[in-house]
Order: C-alpha cells, then structure tokens, then sequence
C-alpha cells in the first residue's frame, strides 16, 4: 500500500538535525512494514498516553500510538460526523479510520483492534463512532490521582487491557512478562529524558523539532529498536561541541501536538529562531517524566506510575497539572511560553487562564495561540511569535544591560 | 424563572378547559425549589449543594441534603455571566453558553451559601473544567470518578465497586459519616415510585399533549430527577395530574394537531409556542427516561447500576456521559409508541455531545424515512430568532 | 508639519538624527510616516495587489511631502501584514511587528499610555506597554475569529446599508442597542438579518440604528475579554483604523468603563509612527557601531530574532 496523500505537514529530513535522520529512517520503515503486514502478528492502536506498551508488548502484539493528524482534509471527513464542534484532533482520529470516505489512512486501516481509554468527553464521542470502523475495547481512566480507590480502579481496567490483549495474540500473558516490559520501558524513558535534558545547555545540540521526532519514535519502534537507536542517538549528540548561539529558550505547552501537527514549531524554530526546549503536552516531554516500579505487582505499578506522571489537563486536582508545567519551566529555564491549546479542546482552552497565571507567578510570559489544523493561518502566528520575541529579547536586553545610556543600549 | 410561571397556552379554536390545579400545584411547588428559595434555605443552615440531583439524588437526600440542579445558574442574567465568563476567566469564545453561564453566576453569587458543588467526572467535559475555575472562588468541587459503561449490558465489577466505593465517599464528604444505606433504600423506594407516577402522567399526557403545555412537561421531566427537594408532594402534584388526564380520555380532542417527538431539551419559551402555533403538539419527549432503580440489589449498588445502565441506554444525557450512539433507539421506539410523524431534535449550540448525536440521528432517521429537523439554541432567554421559528414551523407545515 | 506641534515644545526624546521612514501595510489600508529632526509627515494610500508598489508609492508621496531624495533616508522599517514582502537594495531596512510599533508609535505622542487597544482590519489587540520606554510588556491578540476586527464591521455595514464611515454615527443614535451574539460572526449576521426583517415588519424606524449599535457592543465584547488578559490602566488609547468609528470607542469606553485618551493626531498612523521611531533606533545604532550604509555588496539578511539584540545593525537587505 502507497502512503496516504494527504497535505499533511511532515517533517523533511530538511527540517530535523543531521543526527536524527537515521532516526527518521528507522520510523518510516517501521511505520510501512506496519501497514505491510505479512508478519503473522496482531496490531494494537491506541490514542493516548496513558495507554500502557508495556502491556501491548508482553502480549508479543505490533503496537502504535494513533496521533497522525494535521490534513485538512482528513478533518473535514471526520466532521461529516461530528459537525463543528470537536477539536480537529478527534476529528481527524474518525476521518482516518472511516475507508468510506476515501482518504483513510492506511497506517489506521491497519489496526486489528483499537484500545480507547476514556480521556475526554470528545475523544470518547468520536470513539462511538469510530468503533463502527475497528473493533475497539473502551476503558476507563480515573482522573482522582490522589484517591487510592481511583489506582485501584485504574489497576483493574488495565487487567481488562492486558486480558483482551492475551485474548488478541491468542497466548497468556503473564505478570512475570508485564514485570520485564515495565524494565524495559524504563530504560527507554529514561533515555528520553536524557536526550531531553541536553537542551538543557545555552545552545541545545537538539532542536524541537528534533525532540519531536525522538517521540515519535517512541510510539511508533519496537523497545529495543528505540533503544538502540536512542543509545546511538545520545552517544553522538552529548559529544557535540558547545557554540555561541543563544537562542530565545521557550516551552510549549496546551494540547496535543498531532504527529503531521508541525508548522508551529517550524515557524518558531526555523523562521525566527528561537528554540523549543521543553514540551508540557503529550506528545512531547511530559509522558517521559515518570518511571513505573519495577518490583510487586505490575499493574498496581503501572496503575501508580501512569497516575503519578505530569498528568493531563483533564486529571484532577488541575493544580498537579499546573505545578508539573511551572516545574518543568523552571527545571529548563525557560524564557518564554507558547500556550497553545486546540480550538474545541476543553481540558486546555478552558483552563487556559490558570496555566497562564501560574506561568505569570513564575515570572515566565505567556503568548497563547488558540490552533487547528487549517493551512492558511500561518501568517496570523508568525506576527504573534515574532512580537512575542521581540518581547522576550527585549526582557533579556534589560536584563543584562548596565547602563542606560543610548548607544550602549543598543550596542551589545 | 417567573417568565415561565406566567405563560398561558394557546387555544386556537376557542375551546375553553378548566384550569388545572394539577399544573398550578406543579407550579407552585417548582417556586419553592427556585434559587432564591433554595438560597434561603442554605442560608437558613440546610445542607444545599449544586448538583447530585440525577442518579445520585437518593443518596443526597438520604444524607439530609437538597441537591440543586445546575439550570438555575443561567435562569437569569444569564449574557452578564456569560460575560464574565469570557472576560474574568478567559473561557474562549467557541464554548457553549451553558458552562460559560454557569461559571459567571457563580461567581457572581460566591458569597452565598449554597458552596459545595458535585459533578460526575463522566460528564461534560467543559463543565468539568470549568468547574476547577469555581474552585479560585472558594467552591468546595467534588468530582464523583470518570466510570462509564460504553455498552449496553457491558457493565464491569471493577466498575461498579468503584461507583460504590465514591458513593461513600461522598456521603462522607456531605455529613462527616458513613452514609445510612437504609436511608438510602427508602430514597430509591420513593424516587422509583416518583419515576412510574410520572410516567403515567407522560403517557396520559401523550393522548392529549397539548393539555400540559412544553414548559411544564419539562419541569415533570426534572422533577423526577430531582422531586423539586419535596418528593411526597410532587406525588401529590402527579396524582392530581393523573386524575384531571384520566378525566379527559374518554373525551375527544377537539383540536387537531400533528402528533411530534421532541428529543432534547428545548430553553426558549418561544419554541414552544411556535410549535403549538403551528399546529403541531408534543406527543412525545425523549428527555429523561423512566427507568427505575433495582430495588433488588443493595442500595448504593443500585444506583450505580443505574447509572451504567443509563450510559448504555443512551439516557440522562451528557451529565452523566450517556452514549450518542443509542439515544435514537429511544427517540423511534417513542416514535411508534405515539405514532408521531416527525422529530424534533434540540440541543444547545456548541455542545459537542449533542452536535454528534444529532448527526448519527439524522442520518438514522433519513434512512427509516422518519422526517427530523435538528434546532440548536443557547440558554438565554431572548427569543429565537424569526429563522429559527420559521424552520419550525416549516417543519410542522411540511407533515399536515 | 512640526513635530512640536503634535508633541508640545519640550524635546522630543524620539527626535532621529536622520530623515527616517516608518511603513505600516495594512490588509486594507498602508500608512507612511516620515520623520525628520524637526517635522513629521503622514500618508496614506489603500492598500493595492502588490505590496512592494504600494510601499514605494507611500515613500515616493512622503519625500514629495518632504522635500527629500531617497538618498536623503537614513533607515526604513517595515510593519504590518505586508512588511514580509518588503525589499529595499539602496536603502538599510528593518522588520518589527506591528505589535511593538503600535505600541512605540502611542507611547511617543502619548508617553503616559499604558494599555492599547488596536482594532485593524483582520486582527485586534490589547497591548500592555512600559510607560518609560514604549515597550511591550505583554499582549493578547483574537484567535482566528472575525468577530472583533474591522472586517466584522465591514459585514455589518454592508447589512445594514451603510457605508463604514457612516456605521458608527449611525451606531451612536441607538435608543436600544439590539442583543447581538458576539461569539461567531457567521451567527451574528443570522442574527442581524432576522432583526432587519422584523425592524421592517414593525416598520421601526429606530431599528437600524439599535441593529448598528448591537454589532458595535458585539464586537466590543470581543475586544474586551482580550483586555482582562493585559489589565486596563490607564492611560488607554484606542489605535487601528477601527479608532475613528465613534460608535466602536463609544462602545467600549461603556464596557471598559474607563474612555480612552484623547491622542493628539490620528492614531491609524500609530503604527507607521512607531516604525519610523524604531527606524531612527537603528540608524543612531548604526552610526554609533560605524556600520551605516552606503550601497555596497549586500550581506543576507539575518531573521530579526536571531540577533542577540534587536538594534544590532543587520547590515543591508539583500
């Protein structure tokens, strides 16, 4: 099967540092095979990250997470269902499983059976619909992080996952095979977050972009082939030399930030040059910040683990989700926020104002930029990013600045 | 909320029918369960919450406490809290008129007593987060956990015992104790007895739809949800309704009229009218169903049966996170049980719960060949406007 | 016409040292200012199919005005929708959003304005600024939406039968400004299409006028949650081509509850006026680092956020 054409924005090997693209290659090999078939093993997919792979591969199953999205055109399918108002993100999850609308994304088509957990009222809609298309396993997901009732619960339902999933590759799974995957998962996050923690330095040796693509790779590669190629990838990129250049240091946080979802970040990075240097969304650092424990039973480990990550928006108490974001600004030390919420999205438009304010106490100015997947607004950011560093560049003027006098003003 | 009180309906041959004292009881006791009623009462050092007043009321009412339902919030000044909505907490634009109502009122009135709020994590999602907002203004919010049944009859233990287990602690949370499950058992008891009375004033109602006008049919709707805070006299009410039905069935109807299902709720007055204007009346309304509690099981297992059952079943709404995939099965069996020869599907603008359902049921009913005109309205009181009412009517027009 | 007279007789802080040129392309109207170090100069052309001719047309009528040759202009900077498509061989240029030069541009004839509201053709702000220096501490812009901006006007006007000029005289003689849904303009003109007919079915005569008046509040409303984000400080001043409709300011003057400053010139020309005071930043830049221009072979330009430091010369665009 040929890839979908789809006026999709990807990542060329343009755009990402030369390191990464072996990276880039590994994916898109893994993404056709994928769809190849021909292997003799089952494919989960799953919409979001609080879906354990640690359970998907003790099964021995071929997983990946369902977050392609960005076409106009895939949006504009979905919405024969849902009408306007739902986020173009839940949209485009039921325009690419719906064959009948013709422009389907094989990489969907492939899934022998979706695994939906219940996040938000809209994604759980859009699953009533798309279950028409893929046969698909609902779950629950508890928002109380701080209620032991709420773990337990959680613990419960991901024995559910882990029975259909036995069920799905017709073999037993036991704890013993979760335990290992939980190991082996742990490795690989950590390495993530190490990979992340080198934009940690001046001048980052890893863009956004860069960082973006390393996710990517996560949800789409088999563990040990992520880990491999992330060992690799860490090796050559903490050798590289330090430079001069002092790029405006900025977070992004807000919704989902669709794999196909990147003119945003290119337009920062690229065209005005700042730089990405920490994500609170999940497709970006947040999922990466937790480790599971590796002893004692593995689903009241997952349970907590997965509960005790930088939560989303839709997690309660809202607070853990605006401390998680206030730390990880400060950990990175970064100049600047760009809220960026999608058009529709409850958990982060709504909740805009308590982001930003808790971004204010921290010192930190916020730019927010309500988004979707339209092509022609490119301009409308550009204006507000570039006034939004010129702010920036001139908090950090003042900042190193002694004297006030004009012309050593202006002649740094 | 006074508007509502002094409508009068329409009689378009002149035809004269004796005031009821079923509709004036029915009025009398919605205004002691009015906000400023309510109010008083909180004030007064009554238990009151926002809230709790669908599945969960047996178990508010057996912890001594008056649930309110969340309507009330945009009853009135409902464009300054919408306001305050946009402006003080930033809610964008494209969110619904309901939350953004519900937000501002709240804060406007956050020195009242009524402080406790509860909402079911597998509701509306908007609401949800606009709720965490309410706690910057001192609201003590409880979120009862994000369970759900996707399915009919796909209803988990795990599920259930978590149900229970917030059940309780809710009624920790109310009283300071652990809840009186017997207390529990006669509040289900008397709710199920509540949920058949008002059933059969539905279907006595349904042979003569236009003796109880739309507003107050709706207010039987909550009232089985919530009894209007006094569920003996709204029995009361319910019976005297019953009576002056009953009393009419072996008379003719002597207004024509095109016999119509309503799904959803409508908020404008107007609409009601135009429908009746147009000589079409409600025979049917697919709003909250009748479905009683297992008396069967243990009392705080049976509400969360409830619950889940209502998921599968497509009922109770979006509050309670019903699903959009099986509210059509109700709204064509109350087709053919009516004989209705059109739907009327309402919802509020930007809900997208409700944008959903009403796709799947338009593209349902086009295939059974049941026609169906889907209305959006938002919560304020201004009347709809002429495009609106035309298209109903045109819609009842088109079925004579 | 002497700067003095705008700004009173006190120095000017702003005053360059040059001849310099501030360009504002908007999406429906492009403003030129001129500065030298005694007068100002302000044009002002509809905005044509090709930004680079209406440029040259603006600077062409500014040094007309002027009495000047291009040779004579020290630097140019370049705002607005249009400032990307801008190239000058003979002449160092610079971009700044429309964002900062707004605000500069309010802040130097007004130096006690704080909170700017600017209304242009397809974007509205609120701009927070520093009293002592014109800069941008923080801003909001609309989301995608219409509603809010001057197109949202246009629409109205086009209704309702009036001309854009007429809308907010028109606005102003409202007894009862019509409820009008500001939260999609795709609602809004339903809405304002229903009123109409029943205005005509009731013969009202006032109706129009409430019609106008409720697009107005509607659109106010807009503006105004953006407000809540900056704060409202005083001094506010109202900048944009949207400034000049009294039925807009009277609107939200009602909802802000607090009236704009008066500014002493017309401050659709804020934008180009701040371009034109950046431009003499970067020429006095220039001249203190001994980079100024001449023609001579070109360097590329470099994207303004790169540089370390905003006025650093950037040499010539190519």
């Amino acid at each position: 099967m040929s890839a979908p054409t789809l006026s999709e924005h990807q990542p060329t090997d343009e755009s990402l540092s030369p390191d990464l693209r072996e990276l880039h290659a590994l994916i898109e090999a893994e993404r056709a095979a994928f769809v190849e078939g021909g292997d003799g093993r089952k494919r989960a997919g799953y919409f979001c990250a609080y879906t354990p792979p640690e359970i998907l591969d003790a099964a021995g199953l071929r997983h990946a997470r369902l977050f392609r999205a960005g076409s106009p055109e895939t949006v504009s399918n979905g919405e024969r269902y849902t009408q306007s108002v739902f986020c173009d993100f839940s949209k485009s999850c039921i325009g690419a499983f719906d064959r009948a609308a013709g422009a389907a994304d094989p990489f969907y088509l492939a899934v022998d059976r979706l695994y939906a957990f219940h996040t938000c009222a809209s994604m759980k809609r859009a699953v009533e619909v798309i279950e028409r298309f893929v046969p698909t396993v609902l779950l629950n997901l508890p928002r109380l992080r701080g209620e032991a009732a709420s773990r337990a619960y959680l613990a419960a339902e991901l024995r559910t996952l882990r029975d259909d999933a036995a069920a799905l590759a017709g073999r037993a799974v036991t704890d013993d095979d979760v335990s290992e995957q939980i190991l082996l998962y742990n490795s690989i996050r950590r390495l993530v977050r190490k990979l992340s923690e080198l934009r940690q330095r001046a001048d980052p040796p890893l863009t956004g972009l860069d960082f973006l693509e390393i996710v990517r790779g996560f949800y789409y590669l088999p563990p040990q082939v992520a880990l491999e190629a992330y060992t690799k990838l860490y090796r050559r990129c903490a050798q590289r030399h330090q430079g001069k250049a002092r790029p405006a240091r900025l977070l992004i946080a807000g919704s989902i930030m669709a794999d196909g979802d990147r003119r945003l970040v290119e337009l920062v990075e690229r065209q005005a040059g700042a730089r990405i240097v920490a994500e609170d969304h999940c497709t970006g650092l947040r999922p990466f910040r937790h480790e599971i424990a590796e002893a004692g039973d593995p689903f009241v480990a997952l349970a907590n683990g997965y509960l005790d990550q930088a939560p989303c928006a839709r997690m309660k108490p809202l607070g853990d989700s605006l401390d998680a974001a206030a730390t990880l600004a400060r950990e990175y030390e970064v100049e600047g926020v760009l809220y960026v919420y999608l058009k529709f999205c409850a958990c982060y438009g709504v909740s805009k104002l308590a982001f930003v304010e808790r971004f204010r106490e921290e010192g930190v100015p916020v730019l927010e930029l309500s988004s979707d997947y339209s092509v022609s607004d490119v301009g409308q950011f550009a204006t507000r990013v570039e006034a939004f560093l010129e702010v920036l560049q001139d908090r950090r003027a003042e900042r190193r600045q002694a004297a006030p006098a004009l012309a050593q003003e202006y002649r740094q | 909320m006074n508007q509502v009180l002094a409508v009068k309906t329409r009689r378009r041959n002149g035809a004269k029918r004796p005031p009821s004292h079923g509709l004036a009881a029915l009025d009398a006791l919605a205004e002691t369960y009015s906000y400023d009623a309510l109010q008083r009462v909180a004030a007064a050092g009554k238990s009151v919450i926002w809230g709790g007043w669908s599945w969960e009321s047996p178990l508010i009412y057996a912890c001594d406490t008056t649930p309110v339902s969340f309507e009330h919030l945009w009853y009135d000044d409902s464009r300054r809290s919408a306001a305050i909505a946009e402006d003080y907490f930033q809610v964008p634009g494209e969110f619904c008129s309901m939350i953004k109502a519900m937000i501002g009122r709240l804060h406007t009135d956050r020195n009242n007593a009524v402080k406790r709020i509860l909402h079911f994590g597998s509701g509306c999602e908007p609401m949800s987060a606009v709720l965490e907002l309410a706690k910057r203004d001192g609201y003590d919010v409880q979120t009862l956990e994000t369970v759900s049944a996707f399915r009919p009859e796909e209803k988990r233990a795990a599920g259930v015992a978590m149900l229970v287990s917030e059940l309780r602690r809710i009624a920790r949370w109310l009283t300071g104790r652990e809840v009186d499950e017997d207390r529990v058992a006669r509040e289900i008891r008397r709710k199920n007895r509540v949920l058949a009375k008002v059933e059969h004033v539905l279907n006595l109602r349904a042979r003569h739809p236009l003796t109880i006008p739309g507003a107050q049919t709706k207010r039987l709707f909550l009232g089985s949800m919530h009894g209007f805070g006094d569920a003996e006299r709204f029995i009361e009410v319910l019976d005297t309704l019953a009576e002056e039905l009953t009393a009419l069935d072996g008379v003719a109807e002597t207004t024509a009229y095109i016999p119509l299902v309503l799904a959803g709720s409508v908020g404008n007055q107007r609409l009601f009218e135009a429908i009746e204007e147009a000589g079409g009346g409600i025979a049917g309304w697919i709003y909250h169903g009748s479905h009683p509690y297992d008396e069967s099981l243990p009392p705080l297992e049976s509400l969360a049966h409830y619950v889940l059952d209502a998921q599968g079943r497509g009922d109770l709404g979006e509050a309670v996170g019903a699903s959009v995939a099986y509210r059509r099965v109700l709204v064509e069996e109350e087709v053919r049980k009516t004989g209705a020869r059109g739907v009327i599907s309402s919802s509020i603008i930007g809900c997208p719960y409700a944008s959903l359902m009403q796709q799947l049921e338009r593209d349902h009913f086009k295939q059974v060949g049941i026609p169906l005109i889907a209305l959006e309205t938002d919560v304020h009181r201004e009347p709809p406007t002429e495009e609106q009412i035309t298209r109903v009517k045109a819609f009842i027009e088109m079925l004579s | 016409m002497r700067i003095e007279e705008i700004v009173g007789p006190d120095p000017w802080p702003h005053t360059p040292r040059a001849p310099v040129v501030g360009l504002d392309i908007g999406s429906r109207g492009s403003k030129g200012v001129l500065l030298t170090p005694d007068s100002i100069f302000t044009v002002f052309v509809p905005t044509g199919l090709y930004m680079q001719e209406t440029a040259d047309e603006l600077l062409g009528l500014l040094l007309h005005e002027a009495h000047l040759k291009r040779r004579d202009i020290g630097f140019i900077v370049g705002t607005g929708y249009g400032r990307i498509s801008l190239a000058y061989k003979d002449l160092p240029y610079q971009v700044v959003t429309e964002i900062t030069c707004h605000a500069m541009g309010a802040h130097a004839v007004l130096p006690t304005a704080r909170t700017i509201i600017d209304i242009g053709g397809q974007d509205s702000k609120a701009i927070r600024i520093d009293r002592a220096s014109g800069k941008v501490v923080e801003f909001v812009m609309n989301d995608k939406c219409a509603a809010g901006t001057g197109r949202f006007l246009e629409k109205a006007a086009v209704l309702l039968d009036l001309r854009l000029d007429e809308l907010g005289e028109v606005a102003l003689q409202a007894d009862a400004p019509a409820a009008v849904s500001s939260q999609c303009v795709v609602f809004a003109e339903s809405e304002m299409i229903s009123l109409r007919a029943r205005g005509e079915r009731h013969q009202d005569g006032a109706a129009r006028s409430n019609i106008a008046a409720g697009i107005h509040f509607a659109s106010a409303r807009r503006v105004k949650s953006l407000l809540a984000r900056v704060g409202t400080e005083p001094d506010l001043v109202f900048t944009g081509g949207v400034a000049n409709n009294a039925g807009m300011r009277h609107a939200l003057e009602t909802l802000i509850g607090a009236r704009f400053t008066d500014a002493p010139m017309d401050m659709i020309y804020a934008g180009a006026l701040g371009a034109a005071v950046h431009a003499g930043r970067h020429y006095a830049a220039a001249v203190a680092a001994g980079t100024l221009r001449r023609p001579r072979a070109v360097p590329r330009r470099r994207p303004v956020a790169a540089s370390a430091d905003r006025y650093a010369p950037a040499g010539l665009q190519a």
